[in-house]
């Protein structure tokens, strides 16, 4: 016996340590296997139970939303699509989104519950198009379903494509972009990571639209605060405005006895809400502050007169719909949690930041305060965001109805059964 | 789990048997062979390691590919969201930390190569399989320096030195942890490994040098490292083959010694070598996946496969267990024991090895493979069926009754057939695939069905199959009162060793006493198949006699002849005993069937007696049996060049059935030692009639000089068993083993005889007892120059013993008459039936014959039995022959009328 033993281990020199590693490594095989295949039968099982449900039935296409927060994406597409003759249906993990409650003569509205009840769901889609504009497809716990034909992602921000974490946009087979600037990057980034293309397909912004559309029915009237508003609207995660200079920043702008309106990335509110806390209890007794912690920040962006953002998208909404000048903290942004990080060039938002807004250092207070007073009289750069805008922003007012086409000329063609 | 284990190691097993067998044989040198082992392991395992080396080097590179941005990744996330991002990252780059799992994997495959190789050399030692000088090999570790009292066992010390050199190059550039593993595992197993027997450790030590050479041929175009390539490599090699030398010095091997087999080995390991050369062209091949398989392509591995594994597992078995399933199952030998081994060997080599190696190999190369394996499967069935050669009548341990010999033509024929079937089966494939593969599942359907008739007919017999006898005593019985005749017929004994034998054994002349011994006789023909029938049944039986009654069988004839003498006894009121008597039915083992209905017949079968086999004989023949008809089913399905090559002269190329004895020649022996156990002495007032054949002269045996007396550890080392013998100036060659063991079987034969002899004098039934002792034909051995009349003509080959004793005669003398086989019935019924005629033909039975004008003998070499039962006549070359056999005037060449 223990010769066998010994032959069994001692092949050639170099073979044995192989097979102690295969080993290794087929122990750990044959436990993710276990833990795979344990997965597989109660999926089966949960599949049999599930068997006839409507949900899973085959549908031409299937809008997943996360919540009310992407609303202003999704709204004028439901509408159009709820006239239309496409089987659709609208997916959300959140029992507040605006569009689960309205009512619709076609579009079945469906909300999926939340974490592995909504994976589940989303992983065993039933349709030939799934249209999405959360990232991370494939890469968290929401897998592609392989009932679904294409996974098509809308932006819900004005960037270059590059600004989510990293993948996230990687494994879906179509992008519908808000410009053609955002091609070039996407197309290096495939090229770097040797990915198959993705069909690309400019069609302009949804939310932009929407945007665009309030802000031109909104009566000059209507703003209430007295004085000058300034919006200090950050991203969020550690180097994010708040995180870093969060009382530093608000006792600057109080000090010039301007409104301020703080309005928080959503995100902040779930995963920085200590700090966020923290933030509200040293404003609280401040008359000259109020707290935007609404889904929709049409509101404070309409009221507001100048921006004060780091590098988050809502500067071009700002910029762009209501032509206000933005202030952004010019420092080194930690991008390597992004696709950007991924080239070795300067971020797109640093390449037009300076034409759009302008930039400041935190530290020099003193500094920041002049250069709050010096734009909010005088805006120069109003015509430069413009040219910005209208480089970067194709097919204005006319993007949901790009989304339609595209969608049944896919269902014309080539998922035609 | 044990037939899962036998399926995948016995074709390796087999395969390893081949060329050690081959090399042991020819070489007779332990080392050369397992070296001559390693290297071919080596070979056969490279494709495998090739690939295991392209699956390390894609990890490598994938992994260096994966790695700067892995790092990355983990520098810039943290916990679950690390892990998601990771396996996203992977997956795009189409890879997992299991990728060197492939090549973990195909160094996996190793194992099993290894496994085989240990048990078929621990097995080797186990049951002796080589002569006893080298049996140490494989028993006791090397020990081959001593200090004080301490012996050291060099063999796993070099050993572990190459593996800690081999794993230096192996792990350039890998991390510290990788190299510490394959250090320190070297080390283990030394400890582990320090007293495996020598053979064991000496095949590891060439792999691992082996492997040691494959990694610095690797590492070479990489590193263009002159020290290495220069200097260090001749310096290895040259150290390692001083080493060898060194080795040989240590065990007294003066060189490897190349007898006069080194011919055959050389060819054999061209054989080996084209055999093994796709495998080579395998592993040059440019390794691209090109294209991937499609289901045409799946189709034909896969049916090729089932149909390879049937035709050699089961249909060509069955086969030649059907033509004679009594002689095929004897002893409670089942027919899922023969066909036991062939089923692992081909199940496991077609159904398992095939199919690992075509995966492990990129598919352009599985896709040939697999078309390969459809036109060798169409070859070998052509080859059955269509080009196959008679080889003769195939005895029950699946041997050709003499050895196979196929003329210039017929090769040349047969290997131009072969390689243009191959070679338009292949372009037919290539073009029609699908069609090909609708004929090869017609073919495999029908070999299926027709094998499952063979093997219900097969049950059927075997069912109705009668048992020999299990009677030790009382077969043979003589009367003290009445006349007694005894015809013994020892086949293929030689007449003309007959006064050799007396004057090596002198006593034996007292005991032949009132024999006349006839050396101017012959037989008509030079096999049983011609020569056995005149024995029994004389002149109206001889080759040309049978071939004129042409609307008859031959086998029909066979068996009248054999009944002539029992049907006249019988009638006359003998007792009559027949035992083991020739091609009754022209079945090899004897019918006693033809005697059903014969009052005072009494038809025993004792040669395949159970009561004359020991268990390990039994044993030994159901091994025997299992080896022979797997190897057989391939080898005649074999181009003719490969299949005497591989027929190694019934040995089959195999170290396994070395030492297993087919209990033929104990057996016969046996029969012979017990002939007073089964001789019964009655004082009943009937006469008897007792004949019987019997083959220990028929299978060459060494016997324990001086005396020619059975031994199972014969040691003549003191003796001069190549010198010839001389009776005055009458030479008798002994030059050549085979010359020395095929007289050794006459004389223990008539030593046998001379015991019983003896006994029935001691029983006084040896005055009236007349003993004919003859044979049916001789053999061609060159031993004697006064019988070689031509080039043509060497009369050994029918030289029979003719020694007479009547009644009461007395002393022993010597005969010029001229004589033959055929005159036995008249000599046995002379005096004692009045006018005897033959009972079927209604001639009278008399010796007339030979003395009206010159007798035919048959030249012919076609001895195939199967034939006998479809033919009426024998085709041959003829010669005639009258009076003196020794007379070259007197033989003259003639053609049938």
């Amino acid at each position: 016996m223990m010769g066998i033993i010994s032959v069994l281990a001692y092949i050639d020199p170099g073979t044995g340590s192989a097979l102690f590693a295969t080993a290794i490594s087929l122990v750990s095989l044959l436990y993710y296997f276990v833990k795979s295949l344990f997965g597989k039968i109660i999926s089966i099982l949960r599949n049999k139970q599930e068997k006839g449900n409507d949900i899973f039935s085959r549908k031409e296409l299937v809008i997943f939303s996360e919540g009310k927060q992407y609303v202003s994406v999704f709204r004028e597409i439901c509408r159009l699509l709820d006239e239309s003759d496409i089987n659709c249906e609208y997916w959300t993990t959140d029992q507040e989104d605006e569009i689960l409650n309205n009512e619709h003569k076609k579009l079945v509205c469906r909300y999926i519950g939340e974490g592995n009840s909504a994976y589940y769901k989303l992983n065993m889609m039933n349709s030939k198009i799934c249209l999405s504009t959360t990232p991370g497809l494939e890469v968290y716990q929401w897998k592609k379903s392989k009932a679904v034909d294409e996974y098509i992602h809308i932006f819900h921000s004005l960037t270059n494509g590059l600004t989510y974490r990293m993948f996230g946009i990687d494994f879906y087979d179509t992008l519908l972009t808000v410009g053609e600037f955002q091609e070039t990057y996407i197309r290096k980034i495939e090229k770097l990571r040797d990915i198959k293309a993705k069909n690309i397909m400019v069609v302009g912004c949804t939310y932009l639209d929407e945007l665009m559309q309030r802000k031109n029915a909104l009566n000059n009237n209507d703003k209430s605060l007295d004085g000058k508003t300034i919006i200090l609207a950050p991203t969020w995660g550690e180097e994010a405005l708040l995180s870093h200079y969060g009382k530093d920043i608000i006792k600057s702008v109080l000090n010039l006895d301007y409104n301020l309106i703080i309005r928080p990335h959503p995100q902040s509110l779930k995963v920085e809400s200590t700090m966020i806390d923290e933030l509200i209890q040293f404003t609280k007794n401040n008359a000259k502050v109020v707290w935007d912690l609404s889904d929709d920040n049409f509101d404070s962006l309409s009221k507001a007169d100048l921006m004060i953002s780091d590098f988050s998208s809502v500067m071009f909404d700002f910029a762009f719909i209501f032509e206000k000048p933005v202030l952004y903290v010019d420092k080194e942004i930690d991008i390597s949690i992004y696709d950007a990080a991924w080239l070795d060039e300067p971020i797109w938002i640093h390449t037009i930041a300076d034409r759009i807004g302008y930039p400041i250092t935190f530290g020099d207070f003193e500094r920041v305060q002049k250069t709050i007073e010096e734009v909010i009289k005088d805006n120069k750069l109003v015509e430069s965001g413009r040219v910005i805008r209208d480089g970067v922003w194709a097919y204005e007012g006319e993007s949901s109805n790009k989304i339609l086409d595209y969608i049944e000329c896919r269902l014309n063609t080539a998922y035609n059964e | 789990m044990e037939v899962l284990f036998r399926i995948i190691i016995e074709p390796i097993k087999c395969i390893l048997d081949i060329v050690f067998s081959t090399a042991y044989c020819a070489t007779n040198n332990i080392i050369f062979s397992l070296i001559t082992l390693s290297v071919f392991v080596t070979i056969i395992t490279l494709p495998i390691y090739n690939r295991a080396e392209y699956y390390r080097n894609e990890e490598l590179r994938k992994r260096k590919d994966v790695e700067v941005w892995a790092d990355r990744i983990k520098k810039s996330f943290r916990g679950k969201e690390q892990r998601y991002i990771l396996a996203a990252f992977y997956k795009e780059k189409g890879y997992t930390p299991y990728h060197g799992l492939g090549a973990s994997l195909s160094l996996l495959i190793q194992i099993p190569f290894f496994i085989a190789a240990y048990k078929y050399l621990s097995e080797i030692g186990e049951k002796g399989l080589v002569s006893k000088e080298h049996l140490v090999f494989f028993l006791n570790a090397d020990k081959m320096l001593s200090i004080g009292s301490i012996d050291i066992n060099v063999l796993p010390i070099v050993m572990t030195l190459i593996s800690v050199i081999s794993g230096v190059i192996y792990t350039e550039g890998l991390r510290f942890r990788d190299k510490l593993q394959v250090f320190i595992l070297p080390v283990v197993f030394l400890l582990l490994l320090y007293n495996c027997p020598f053979a064991i450790v000496l095949y590891w030590t060439m792999n691992n040098f082996l492997s040691l050479a494959k990694n610095i041929i690797a590492k070479m175009p990489l590193k263009k490292n002159k020290i290495i390539g220069k200097i260090v490599g001749p310096v290895v090699l040259i150290g390692w083959f001083a080493f060898l030398v060194w080795i040989n010095y240590f065990y007294n091997y003066d060189s490897v010694k190349m007898d006069e087999s080194i011919g055959v080995f050389i060819f054999s390991l061209v054989i080996i070598a084209l055999s093994v050369a796709p495998i080579f062209i395998i592993t040059i091949v440019k390794m691209n996946s090109g294209k991937s398989l499609n289901k045409e392509d799946y189709e034909c591995l896969f049916i090729s496969e089932l149909i390879c594994v049937l035709f050699f597992a089961f249909y060509i078995p069955i086969t030649i267990i059907s033509s004679s399933p009594e002689e095929m199952l004897t002893f409670g030998i089942g027919m899922g024991e023969v066909l036991s081994y062939g089923s692992y060997v081909y199940v496991g080599s077609f159904l398992i090895w095939v199919n690992v190696f075509a995966f492990l190999l990129p598919s352009n190369i599985r896709c040939i493979i697999s078309e390969c394996i459809m036109a060798f499967a169409f070859c070998s069935v052509f080859q059955f069926f269509l080009l196959g050669y008679s080889f003769g009548i195939v005895t029950d341990m699946v041997t050709f009754e003499s050895a196979p010999n196929f003329s210039g033509v017929f090769y040349l024929t047969n290997t131009v057939l072969s390689v243009v079937t191959a070679v338009l089966l292949l372009v037919l494939i290539k073009k029609y695939k699908s069609i090909i593969n609708a004929f090869g599942f017609v073919m495999l359907v029908s070999l299926f069905i027709i094998g499952v008739v063979n093997y219900s007919k097969t049950n059927v017999s075997n069912q109705s199959m009668e048992t020999v006898t299990n009677k030790k005593e009382g077969i043979f019985q003589l009367s003290k009162n009445e006349k007694n005749v005894v015809i013994i017929m020892l086949d293929r004994a030689i007449g003309a060793y007959v006064p050799f034998i007396m004057q090596d054994k002198p006593e034996l002349v007292e005991k032949f006493d009132g024999f006349v011994y006839y050396p101017n006789s012959t037989s008509m023909g030079g096999y049983t198949v011609f020569g056995s029938a005149e024995v029994f049944g004389g002149y109206e039986y001889t080759p040309y006699e049978m071939n004129k009654r042409d609307k008859e069988l031959m086998v029909d004839k066979q068996n009248e002849a054999l009944k002539v003498l029992p049907k006249l006894f019988s009638d006359s009121g003998y007792n009559v005993t027949v035992a083991d008597l020739p091609y009754a039915n022209y079945k090899v083992n004897f019918d006693t069937s033809i005697y059903n209905g014969f009052e005072g017949v009494e038809a025993y079968d004792l040669a395949s007696s159970k009561t004359f086999y020991l268990e390990s004989d039994i044993d030994d023949l159901r091994l025997i049996k299992t080896v022979n008809i797997s190897k057989y089913a391939f080898i005649k399905s074999l181009p003719a060049v490969f299949q005497l090559l591989f027929y190694d002269d019934g040995m089959y190329r195999t170290m396994l059935t070395r030492n297993a004895s087919t209990g033929k020649t104990d057996t016969t022996y046996r029969v012979l030692e017990s002939l007073n156990d089964l001789t019964e002495i009655e004082d009943e007032k009937k006469g008897n009639l007792i004949m019987f054949a019997n083959r220990l002269t028929h299978n060459p045996i060494m016997t324990q000089l001086p005396d020619y007396s059975m031994c199972s550890e014969v040691d003549n080392s003191q003796y001069d068993i190549y010198e010839d013998h001389y009776v005055d100036d009458k030479r008798m060659k002994m030059d050549t083993l085979d010359k020395v063991k095929n007289y050794h079987c006459n004389v223990l034969a008539y030593s046998e005889l001379g015991k019983w002899f003896d006994y029935m004098r001691e029983n006084d039934v040896y005055d009236n007892t007349r003993i004919i002792i003859t044979s049916d034909h001789g053999r061609k051995i060159e031993q004697f120059d006064d019988l070689l009349i031509n080039d043509e003509l060497n009369v050994e080959l029918f030289n029979c013993p003719m020694l007479v004793k009547d009644f009461n005669a007395k002393g022993f003398s010597i005969s010029d008459e001229f004589m033959t086989n055929a005159d036995t019935p008249t000599l046995a019924t002379d005096g004692i039936l009045d006018s005897p005629t033959n009972p079927y033909t209604g001639k009278m039975l008399n010796s007339f014959r030979k003395n009206q004008k010159p007798l035919e003998v048959t030249l012919s070499e076609d001895r195939t039995l199967p034939k006998g039962n479809l033919q009426n006549t024998f085709e041959a070359p003829w010669y005639t022959i009258h009076d003196n056999i020794r007379n070259k005037e007197y033989w003259e060449k003639c053609i049938q009328n």
